[in-house]
């Protein structure tokens, strides 16, 4: 008996400053890609992250990979 | 009144439906080169998943205008 991990979908997190508080922090807030392939290559990944936040009025703080798996007992 | 826009990327996956990737707060100079560039590396890097296959061609992209008007606000 062996407990197996597999793969379930990963996500990406891009975590956006929507704006700076009365205190002068940075108000940050994250969007979630879901459905991405956990095959994906974090090069890619990056890559298409970048080039979708490009795309909005807000900064990019960070990019981050969620990765899902299940344990299965076989 | 508060107005949000809304970009919304339309693809076809490998079953012929639609998936879309929606982002809030498009860049106002946004250009149809500029997305249809980011649009055709999602579909080169292929790195999203939908439940009818992979991204395999672009729709359309759109970005919409929501317009909320407050009617009743509680005090």
């Amino acid at each position: 008996m062996a407990v197996n991990k597999v793969p379930n979908n990963s996500i990406i997190r891009l975590e956006l400053r929507t704006g700076t508080s009365g205190s002068g922090n940075p108000i940050l807030r994250d969007k979630s890609l879901n459905s991405v392939k956990s095959t994906a290559s974090d090069q890619d990944i990056y890559d298409v992250a970048t080039s979708l936040a490009n795309l909005q009025n807000y900064p990019l703080n960070s990019i981050s990979r969620v990765d899902n798996a299940q344990l299965v007992n076989v | 009144m508060a107005t949000t826009k809304t970009l919304r990327m339309g693809f076809k996956n490998m079953e012929g439906k639609t998936v879309t990737i929606s982002l809030d707060n498009p860049k106002d100079d946004l250009t149809e080169a500029t997305i249809t560039t980011a649009m055709d590396l999602i579909i080169a890097r292929n790195i999203f998943t939908s439940s009818g296959g992979d991204l395999v061609s672009k729709l359309d992209a759109k970005i919409i205008e929501t317009t909320t008007t407050d009617l009743y606000t509680p005090a």
